[in-house]
């Protein structure tokens, strides 16, 4: 792991440089504090830092508190260096944003210690960083088919929906649902109606623009999300992919089922990402009423009103 | 304190000082214990830190020329530091009483102190000139 170390002296500097590298630390010696400080606000910065309190200029404690001002998920671990040993100045270090300090001239066990402890935080932090985003992605993800769950796709839509407000663009919302899929439930069990709705997934994956949001909305119900689209390319993505399912039976088992998809699709006018799912939801039942197989598109929201 | 010279006379003055419970001129252990006994790294700090050293000791008198206590405090704080890490025992007591007493704003027993540490820096050099300036 890398260590920041910030020291005016040269003797002390190159002396904590060797201890540090015998260690086993990847060393990066600055000589001022507000040489640190740029290194600690770089890119893959160091994440542990060992500062001198007394330097010329920005001491250790200044940069404390400039490093603490920035928001960030990785902070680094700070280990203030002081000759300046009392209760005070103890305080005043730690509650600029120091985690630990180290009197000097400092014992070279103790030093060694601290700072592995803050290796382990440091591992620690990243450690439930990277839990935490796996937790984020599993929470927006449809644990059977693996495409964005009800609360993504829609949070989705509301985000596609700003920002088509913002920039003045238009955006589609198509609203697949599997034709006559309690059927295969009844007839052949949950498994293959899991088979089933996995299989309708691969297939629009398939066709879908790379920008193109597909989710899950609930039982047999997906959502597609064409940013940018008006009401012919939405009608062109809602067609690629209603053929995509019909033009072949999905074989189960050994069982071959001859599934189609309606969908019902509208472009967005000046309502809400719900006014929006609630013309495109009727634009769908439209294509049941019309024979299924199909896709229909809602009136546009401005024709309408 | 007065300055020594000659190389019989330094050690033994050394000895005395040790007895008398003075702090030594140079103590290697002092660094070789910090490195976890690396040779090879000590020889090459304690190099850089005969180098540096007078400068820093130049720095201080400067800064009493010029009647800056503050930063003949610092510098005088420097050489402590760096005396200390290296095992220059003895440098490191009279930095020490000379950043004290620019603390205390007697900047004319710190400009005595300044001059007894060029002594203590000499008898520093001399000994670690008789070790082929390695410990």
């Amino acid at each position: 792991m890398r260590v920041l170390i910030a020291e005016d002296d040269v003797t002390s500097r190159l002396l904590l440089t060797r201890v540090l590298e015998s260690w086993g630390y990847e060393v990066t010696a600055t000589k001022d504090g507000a040489e640190a400080l740029q290194a600690l606000q770089a890119e893959d910065a160091p994440r542990l830092a060992i500062l001198d309190w007394m330097m010329p200029g920005m001491d250790g404690v200044d940069v404390c508190r400039r490093v603490r001002v920035r928001e960030t998920l990785q902070p680094p671990y700070i280990i203030l260096l002081t000759a300046l040993g009392d209760t005070e100045s103890v305080v005043t270090g730690l509650e600029a944003g120091a985690d630990d300090y180290v009197g000097k001239p400092y014992d070279p066990d103790e030093l060694h210690a601290r700072l592995e402890v803050g290796r382990r935080l440091v591992e620690l932090n990243d450690e439930l960083l990277e839990a935490q985003h796996a937790l984020e992605i599993l929470a927006r993800t449809d644990a059977l088919t693996g495409v964005l769950n009800r609360g993504a796709i829609v949070e989705e839509l509301e985000r596609e929906a700003e920002r088509a407000a913002r920039e003045g663009v238009p955006l589609g919302l198509g609203m697949l649902d599997i034709d006559h899929f309690k059927l295969v439930n009844d007839t052949h069990g949950h498994a293959a109606g899991d088979a089933v709705l996995c299989e309708v997934v691969r297939r629009v994956l398939g066709v879908m623009r790379p920008y193109d949001s597909f989710g899950r909305f609930g039982g047999e119900e997906f959502l597609v999300l064409v940013p940018g689209s008006g009401e012919r390319e939405l009608r062109d993505v809602l067609e690629r992919i209603r053929s995509v399912i019909g033009s072949a039976a999905i074989v189960v088992d050994g069982h071959e089922f001859a599934v189609t998809v309606s969908l019902g699709g509208a472009t967005r006018g000046r309502e809400s990402a719900d006014g929006l799912i609630a013309r495109a939801d009727d634009a769908l039942y439209a294509a049941k009423e019309q024979g299924r197989d199909r896709v229909v598109l809602a009136v546009s929201a401005e024709e309408e009103s | 304190m007065s300055v020594r010279t000659g190389q019989a006379h330094e050690v033994q003055a050394r000895v005395a000082a040790t007895d008398a419970g003075e702090p030594p001129v140079f103590d290697e252990a002092v660094l070789l214990h910090l490195l976890g006994g690396d040779r090879e790294s000590a020889a090459e700090i304690t190099a850089e830190f005969l180098k540096d050293a007078p400068l820093q000791a130049a720095a201080l008198h400067e800064a009493l020329a010029a009647g800056d206590a503050a930063l003949a405090r610092r510098q005088a704080h420097t050489l402590k530091g760096a005396s200390a890490n290296v095992g220059a025992e003895a440098l490191r007591a009279v930095a020490y009483r000379a950043e004290l007493a620019c603390a205390g704003g007697s900047l004319q027993e710190a400009g005595e102190l300044a001059e007894e540490l060029d002594a203590q820096l000499r008898r520093l050099q001399d000994e670690l000139g008789e070790k082929g300036g390695a410990p």
